[in-house]
């Protein structure tokens, strides 16, 4: 992608040829590699993949909320309202957490403290960032309970985090994440793959209202093409700790182009084309390990279209349309012959 | 498909006892499964869905006999499974077996894979100690793993390797009938893929007679032949694939049909949800129908008495007011 693209007014984050390593006892894990992903002001932008795939790494580079070490930022840049993140000192980055980016999880209530009620939870947000008092504090956290649709909230905050069910405690967890007089990023990492279908069907609707009514941008990190298709405006697929591909979420699921989209969608059992089918179409093989990936298209020992070339290096970019670039040789050459 | 019923399972009733924590230390009843009954036919793929909590694991379980029932029959082949003496026990057990979900801790770390999926061979005393080798080759082969590493642990191999594994143990005896209780719900989806196909392949090939369980619609949806849908441990509705996908009745299948998110994303625009709220506590369901406090059709005789499950067309049954209970 061409310089000066991440910079913008309209820009939010943009993270620059990022490198991020783990350096453990049997080597590196390279777990992200030359990513570059810019997330604008009020857009939804989705990291998708599968295990391992480099997708929380990213995330959590952003906040800085990966273990250093045996985490390393091998190069690169992380730009977040024009500040670079990496080179910020850590008292900053605390204040930048909890006020312009905040974070859900996956586990609500692993994330939340059990031996405090909610109510004093979310307003120690508030107490932390803002001079105000613990009365204002609370009737800030019953308005923010009451914006996520939990029921009768000036109840609720006297709760503890075990009287709450699942949904509504990452409903809580929301809250918690919007406490903040200027939310900018909401990090949402796998926010309902450890809920219900009907649960996690009225937390994406949440997020989807609360990003109109708040403003904000949302960096979500799933595994399920289900989420991101109800979520995203914009994708990026990863494989491997690599970007294979980035589109807007229309161009993503009606002309997917790297083979790695392509077979997670034909990976998926409920593509219409498998009505009445009696076979998937599988991708067979599996992720090659991170410690011992070479230079080449991570991709490649499980790719139809393999070539030597995608052997030995990573293809350049390949554009399709001004909101669909994806990084495969295979396509590179297609392209090329129109 | 034959019409011979493999299994019968009568108004079967699977309640814990639990006791509550905190000061009163009062004893619970958590209803799991509540007077279920079903058939399965020899030869189809009876899927199960339902969210957690509704029972659909307790149910494989105790078909299984892996749990005591409370009250109800479980019938295989007509003959009263929870009647049965161990000898005859163990006898029937070659017939029946179970893949588990979490390929992690269904299998002994401590064991080589050959004795993990030697062990029903073992225990069975099948054939002499070379022919067990011999066997548990051919399994491996013939569940796509390469018979050369049978002497790792399963540590060695990733999860859809692992789940493999457990097929390979599940058809060691030569079974007729598998519970796969979330046999892919903890694999990447290329992987979930994968184990699919291998599932229908072993099938098609051995003409086993499934029970799959899963909270995941889409998967129940392709691999079944008919589909059961629970809720806090009653069945609301059962019918053929076909039927059920089109024609689904119970408002609890409609939600669930709503809520599970669709691979197109232009089919969000507009869209609504009617369903709101929880699912409630096993422990203490709420009175009549169960859906009651969720349900957006919900009169004074839904919230007074539980829908008896009646069949609306040829297999199609339905446990709601709505439609003639």
């Amino acid at each position: 992608m061409s310089e000066g693209k991440h910079t913008g007014d309209d820009v939010l984050v943009s993270i620059e040829n990022l490198n991020f390593n783990f350096n453990i006892q049997r080597g590196i894990v390279k777990a992200v590699r030359d990513l570059s992903v810019t997330i604008k002001k009020g857009e939804t932008l989705t990291l998708v993949g599968e295990s391992g795939c480099g997708k929380s790494v990213t995330a959590h580079a952003i906040n800085q909320l990966n273990p250093m070490p045996p985490g390393v930022v091998e190069s690169g840049k992380i730009y977040f309202r024009d500040k670079d993140l990496l080179t910020l000192p850590k008292s900053q980055i605390e204040a930048l957490r909890g006020t312009q980016i905040s974070m859900i999880f996956q586990e609500p209530m692993t994330a939340l403290n059990p031996v405090f009620t909610i109510g004093s939870q979310i307003a120690d947000v508030y107490r932390t960032h803002q001079r105000i008092s613990k009365k204002e504090a609370l009737a800030k956290a019953v308005e923010l309970l009451d914006l996520v649709k939990i029921p009768s909230p000036d109840e609720r905050i006297h709760n503890y985090p075990h009287q709450l069910s699942g949904g509504m405690r990452q409903r809580a967890m929301i809250a918690m994440a919007l406490a903040s007089p200027e939310p900018g990023l909401m990090i949402a990492d796998e926010p309902t793959t450890a809920l219900d279908v009907t649960i996690q069907a009225q937390i994406l609707d949440l997020l989807n209202d609360l990003k109109k009514t708040v403003g904000m941008s949302i960096l979500l990190i799933t595994h399920d093409m289900g989420v991101v298709s109800e979520m995203a405006d914009r994708v990026v697929v990863m494989y491997a700790g690599r970007k294979v591909e980035e589109a807007d979420v229309f161009s993503l699921f009606e002309e997917p182009k790297h083979p790695y989209t392509l077979g997670l969608l034909n990976s998926l059992p409920s593509n219409p084309k498998y009505r009445g089918a009696k076979r998937l179409e599988a991708i067979d093989g599996t992720v090659p390990d991170l410690l011992t990936i070479g230079e080449g298209c991570p991709f490649a020992n499980r790719c139809g279209f393999v070539k030597d070339k995608c052997l030995k290096e990573f293809p350049e970019e390949t554009k399709i349309s001004d909101d669909h670039f994806v990084w495969c040789h295979h396509l590179q050459q297609q392209e090329g012959r129109v | 498909m034959k019409d011979t019923k493999i299994l019968e399972v009568k108004n079967l009733v699977k309640h814990f006892t639990v006791t509550a924590q905190g000061a009163s230390e009062q004893k619970q009843v958590v209803r799991a499964v509540d007077g279920v009954s079903l058939d399965i036919k020899e030869g189809e793929i009876l899927g199960i869905v339902g969210e957690s909590g509704c029972g659909k694991s307790t149910l494989g379980k105790t078909v299984m006999r892996l749990h005591d029932k409370t009250s109800g029959e479980v019938l295989y082949r007509g003959e009263d499974l929870f009647g049965m003496k161990r000898d005859q026990m163990k006898d029937i057990s070659t017939h029946m077996q179970m893949i588990f979900q979490d390929p992690y801790s269904s299998l002994n770390p401590r064991k080589k894979v050959s004795q993990v999926i030697g062990q029903p061979l073992r225990i069975h005393s099948v054939g002499s100690s070379s022919e067990q080798s011999d066997r548990v080759e051919a399994l491996m082969e013939e569940v796509g793993l390469n018979p050369k590493f049978k002497r790792r642990y399963p540590h060695q191999f990733s999860g859809g390797q692992r789940q493999r594994i457990g097929i390979a143990r599940a058809l060691a005896l030569d079974p007729e009938f598998i519970v796969c209780d979330e046999a892919v719900s903890a694999l990447d989806v290329s992987v979930q893929a994968q184990i699919l196909n291998l599932l229908l392949d072993l099938q098609s090939k051995h003409q086993f007679t499934y029970m799959f369980i899963s909270h995941d619609l889409a998967v129940v949806e392709f691999i079944s032949t008919r589909i059961l849908v629970m809720y806090l441990g009653r069945v609301v509705e059962i019918a053929d694939k076909k039927e059920l996908v089109q024609k689904h009745l119970h408002p609890y299948t409609k939600a669930l049909f709503e809520a599970f998110p669709t691979t197109d994303p232009r089919s969000r625009i507009g869209k609504k949800r009617v369903v709101m709220g929880d699912v409630p506590s096993p422990i203490y369901p709420p009175s009549g129908c169960h859906f009651h406090p969720r349900c957006p059709f919900a009169t004074d005789k839904c919230r007074m008495e539980y829908p008896p499950l009646k069949e609306v067309s040829p297999g199609h049954s339905v446990a709601c007011w709505e439609f003639g209970s």
